[in-house]
């Protein structure tokens, strides 16, 4: 579902922790409205990379560029002015446990309205609007609350990290990084979230990295796999075009893959 | 099929009682202060003479309103995950400040100004320690803590200043149709600042950043400027039960209120406010003053000892924490 505009590009990125040296001299692309799976084995340099990107850690050297403009992201904020959202492994620790699921999904863009209609000041929460809208967001997403007036801590595991990503879906992001987002989760509601990743790529439009260990999962939803192995892009393919024990070689180094030819535009 | 519907039916009638018995625990467990507050009030109108009289009742309330308005300050920071144990300092150095402009023949509108400007002083620094110096709330306040009141101490050499003008006494000594203008206030501040909790953005923010402030902050809430605000209000709160305290006794003195922090801390947590932040409500606080209160009150009239009031109220605390764990068990497992 992408089109052929890049939302994101890095050139020649390169990060050392001391004399280890995470990442060398990355180049990677990533098109609107993509969906890019990131694999590789542990201490591949995922999530350095997907740190660097989301404004955790800053690159010893390289540029980033973010929809044709050449940036330089130094903390969390600036991302989310960019519009570059990370939901982690442990989403729900990104949500206040005792407060509505509501009040999770507006944190810190809460509606208002004023309190006399004639003036401007004071301005109060607007809170039938915001749980109309939490409620039409999370059906909109088939995500399944009974009433977004409850806490977030009465709520299921897969529950609560499909809150933490109706709370990012609701800022509308251009980029959307996925750190393992399945990995707390049983079976049941890995295949949830999974199908809710696919959709949203496709419905809201918006570009997005999934970091993974498990290639089942890679393969059904992503539309290309960029694998890394000791902080470098060893290979890319595409899922339709590759087999799993290809892109299994390539993160642990065998030979007989069947890499791309990188992207250098 | 008529049996599997019918038993169908018994099931779920069953599950509905059982939901519905959970909420009905879990409200009377939201509202156990004041609960427990008319069930004393209750046997006491019995047991105790002279305890349900209006005169009685007027005397709790008086009692309780300068109290009260040091809990609405803690609570503040307490809702916010911050300690704040420099309330009662910053109302002995509000009151001292203000009596002190007043001998110094200063018109009385400037010494209230100075007054409140004086606990807006310190809360900034509190604000400022833990926000922008990076210490600890427990730490930054226990210095202000100290060394606030050192300073009430210092400028008066540990002296009371006696006899200060009437008008400046209103607000703790003065009646409106005959009733106490502290009681009026103390209902005011309470209708506010529950208000502003609960009904604007910042008291929204207040909450979040007491539950988790690291989703606060990352979802781009400016924690600096809520947290410094907070410690300010409470600061402005403190001075102001200053002036409501010297005019409620005429005087001022730098030993006002010592030991005032815990009695606050005490009400606010018997009313439900958690110390980890994010959870609890002002009405409840309220709640939490009113019994902490009524049973320094009762155990005047049947004359027991003062030295037994503490391991009473240490027993109260304990009674309201074992019931908020009960209630934060219940909350997670109604689902």
């Amino acid at each position: 579902m992408q089109d052929d505009r890049v939302l994101l590009r890095m050139e020649h990125v390169s990060k050392s922790f001391g004399e280890v040296r995470a990442l060398k001299d990355i180049n990677m692309v990533v098109y609107n409205q993509e969906i890019v799976g990131l694999v590789g084995g542990n201490g591949a340099g995922k999530s350095t990379l997907i740190k660097i990107i989301a404004g955790l850690l800053r690159p010893d050297s390289g540029a980033i560029f973010f929809d044709g403009e050449r940036i330089n992201i130094e903390n969390p904020r600036k991302a989310f002015e960019l519009g570059i959202y990370t939901l982690h492994q442990r989403m729900e620790e990104m949500l206040a446990p005792h407060h509505s699921v509501s009040a999770n999904i507006f944190l810190g863009n809460e509606k208002t309205k004023p309190l006399f209609k004639v003036l401007p000041w004071p301005r109060v929460l607007d809170k039938r609007k915001m749980d109309a809208y939490a409620m039409e967001l999370l059906r909109s997403l088939s995500i399944n609350i009974d009433s977004v007036k409850r806490p977030v801590v009465s709520y299921s595991g897969g529950q609560r990290q499909a809150v933490a990503l109706a709370g990012v879906l609701y800022r509308k992001p251009k980029l959307l990084l996925l750190d393992e987002p399945t990995a707390a989760l049983g079976i049941k509601e890995k295949f949830h979230l999974l199908n809710l990743i696919k959709r949203i790529g496709k419905e809201e439009k918006i570009s997005i990295i999934l970091v993974s260990h498990n290639l089942e999962e890679v393969f059904e939803v992503v539309d290309r796999i960029v694998v890394l192995r000791n902080g470098e892009i060893v290979g890319e393919c595409r899922p339709c075009s590759a087999s799993k024990e290809a892109v299994v070689s390539m993160i642990v180094g065998a030979k007989g893959g069947e890499p791309y030819a990188k992207n250098t535009q | 099929m008529a049996p599997p519907l019918y038993f169908n039916m018994i099931t779920n009638f069953s599950r509905v009682v059982e939901l519905q018995r959970k909420q009905l625990l879990t409200i009377i467990l939201e509202n156990a202060v004041w609960i427990i507050l008319c069930i004393f009030v209750i046997i006491n109108a019995f047991v105790t003479p002279k305890f349900l009289t209006l005169l009685n009742i007027r005397n709790i309330l008086i009692n309780a309103s300068v109290l009260g308005i040091v809990v609405i300050a803690e609570s503040l920071c307490l809702l916010s995950g911050h300690l704040d144990l420099s309330v009662e300092s910053t109302l002995a150095f509000g009151a001292v400040i203000g009596a002190l402009l007043l001998r110094n023949n200063l018109p009385v509108p400037v010494a209230i100004v100075s007054v409140l400007l004086s606990g807006v002083a310190v809360g900034f620094l509190n604000g400022l320690l833990v926000r922008k110096v990076g210490l600890n709330a427990f730490v930054a306040t226990l210095i202000t803590y100290i060394g606030v009141r050192g300073i009430a101490l210092g400028i008066v050499e540990g002296k009371t200043i006696w006899n200060l003008p009437v008008s400046y006494c209103f607000l703790g000594a003065g009646t409106v149709f005959q009733i106490p203008v502290q009681i009026l206030v103390l209902i005011l501040l309470y209708v506010f600042f529950y208000w502003l909790l609960t009904s604007t953005k910042f008291g929204r923010h207040v909450y979040l950043i007491g539950d988790n402030p690291v989703a606060a902050w990352a979802r781009g809430v400016n924690l600096d400027r809520v947290i410094i605000s907070v410690f300010v209000i409470s600061g402005f709160l403190s001075a102001f039960a200053g002036w409501m305290q010297s005019g409620r006794v005429n005087s001022a003195t730098p030993n006002f209120a010592t030991g005032m922090v815990f009695d606050a801390m005490a009400s606010a947590i018997i009313g439900g406010v958690s110390l980890h932040g994010g959870v609890g409500s002002l009405p409840m606080a309220l709640g939490g003053v009113l019994l902490l209160t009524s049973i320094n009150n009762v155990l005047n009239l049947h004359a027991v000892s003062p030295y037994w009031i503490q391991t009473i109220r240490a027993l109260m605390i304990l009674l309201a924490v074992l019931l908020d764990s009960f209630k934060r068990r219940l909350v997670r497992y109604a689902g």
